[in-house]
């Protein structure tokens, strides 16, 4: 991969702070001697003779420099660079070659049981964001009001289940709100919530029987908008056949959230039984173009046995997280339970949305684009995993 | 569930009081979505889509947690 001369080319990179351009070239010429000639004088001059004179170009558009310069000039760049100043860091230039294979990403999980298999496949150990400020909903069966491990969280509840207040009577709920935004440190046991310091806006769609209809969702959707949530996590929905549309209904709802600024994630579904050769078909809302929708991994980083996949054109998986195994908050008096399903992958990306909506301040199809930008390519179909495993920033 | 047109959300209160002449018992009405919830007859449901403002008509489903 490497050559004698670790495939640099003798040149160099000059990062320029933003819109610095023109000062960034007059500081190159008065601290190094380096000339760069500007695209924008060439599109001018039409001139490339003037390159005769410099030594090298700078990337107008992009505030970037790549010229030749003796290892003095470079490190006068460098030092230039920790000054205040136009110039923001300099790199080797580097050689790049055709790839003749594939690069096989090792899997990698191991690491201290401080912390779920699921937070650490996601990288949220590691990051700094937590989601502070940021409102995420979960509708799914409410949430266990007095859990000890939420107790000094901020939880707001809503239900949207007839005859039945937004506690949690089954389990489910608590689940996926404990891995979307519960604890790092609890008392006992490993940490387990990604969007560690969001705030939790618990929507009852689901009965205590665990399940519900579309009508209660969309209640619990136009609660989570009205509340400014910048994240919807809905780990539900209805098995679909192969060539069933999707809801236009829930499609356009789902363009209108994003125009107020909500991001609405779904679990793919778990009705694929791929160890017997059958991949079902993602259910109803996730099959929505504009809802993104959630497969399951499991710690080897394979594709869940269940998790439903791109069966059609028309529904497909978008992106994948920990979903098999997973070890989260429950209702009392058991506390903790460990469960599978596209429903547990689903509050992974929910919580990385959050910490990126922290981090970028990005909302709607800003975070779905850093979410699938930033996920980790695998070796795996793309029907099955979308862009890969979301990773925390 | 019916679905409004959203250069009708203004008129959302207009719409429901249709839907209800139309025969529809209204459930619950979503105004930031423009989505209205109730029950009607099977046979009654082509009025509603008549109904002016009125992007789209579907049958509730039935979802479970996965």
């Amino acid at each position: 991969m490497t050559t004698a001369t670790n495939g640099a080319t003798g040149r160099y990179l000059v990062l320029l702070q933003e819109d610095s351009a023109a000062a960034g070239a007059r500081t190159m010429e008065r601290v190094a001697g380096v000339r760069a000639t500007s695209t924008a004088e060439l599109a001018g001059a039409g001139a490339f003779g003037l390159l005769g004179r410099s030594n090298g170009i700078l990337l107008h558009e992009l505030g970037v420099a790549v010229v030749t310069a003796e290892p003095d000039q470079a490190d006068a760049l460098t030092r230039a660079c920790a000054d205040p100043g136009p110039l923001a860091y300099v790199e080797r230039e580097r050689t790049v070659y055709a790839y003749a294979a594939p690069a096989v990403e090792p899997s990698e999980t191991a690491g201290p049981t401080t912390f779920t298999w699921g937070l650490r496949a996601v990288g949220a150990p590691e990051s700094t964001a937590t989601g502070a400020g940021i409102r995420v909903a979960v509708l799914d069966t409410g949430f266990q009001l007095d859990h000890p491990d939420f107790a000094d969280r901020d939880v707001a509840t809503s239900s949207f289940v007839d005859g039945e207040e937004a506690a949690d009577g089954h389990g489910h709920g608590t689940h996926c709100i404990g891995t979307a935004c519960g604890p790092r440190t609890p008392e006992a046991g490993p940490g387990y919530g990604v969007a560690h310091e969001s705030e939790i806006f618990a929507g009852k769609v689901l009965s205590d029987a665990g399940s519900g209809t579309d009508g209660g969702i969309l209640s619990g959707i136009a609660w989570a908008i009205g509340n400014g949530c910048a994240v919807v996590s809905m780990s539900l929905g209805a098995a679909t056949r192969v060539g069933d549309p999707h809801s236009r209904i829930f499609e356009e709802v789902a363009r209108r959230a994003m125009r107020h600024n909500t991001l609405i994630i779904a679990a793919a579904g778990n009705e694929s039984m791929r160890s017997r050769d059958h991949i079902a078909p993602i259910g109803h809302p996730a099959n929505c173009p504009s809802i993104m929708a959630v497969g399951a991994l499991d710690e080897r980083q394979a594709i869940a046995d269940f998790s439903c996949g791109s069966a059609d054109p028309d529904g497909s998986v978008d992106i994948a997280a920990p979903g098999v195994d997973v070890y989260s908050s429950w209702t009392l008096p058991d506390r903790y339970n460990t469960i599978s399903g596209t429903s547990m992958a689903t509050p992974h990306v929910a919580g990385v949305a959050a910490l990126l909506a922290g981090r970028h301040q990005a909302r709607a199809w800003e975070l779905w684009a850093r979410l699938g930008q930033s996920a980790r390519r695998l070796p795996l179909p793309s029907t099955d995993v979308g862009t890969g495993l979301v990773q925390a920033p | 569930m019916v679905l409004v047109t959203e250069p009708s959300l203004p008129a959302l209160e207009d719409i429901v009081s249709d839907l209800k002449h139309a025969g529809m018992t209204i459930d619950r009405v979503q105004a930031v979505l423009g989505t209205v919830t109730g029950s009607i007859d099977a046979d009654a449901i082509p009025a509603l889509r008549e109904v002016h403002g009125v992007l789209d008509v579907e049958p509730d489903r039935e979802v479970g947690a996965s």
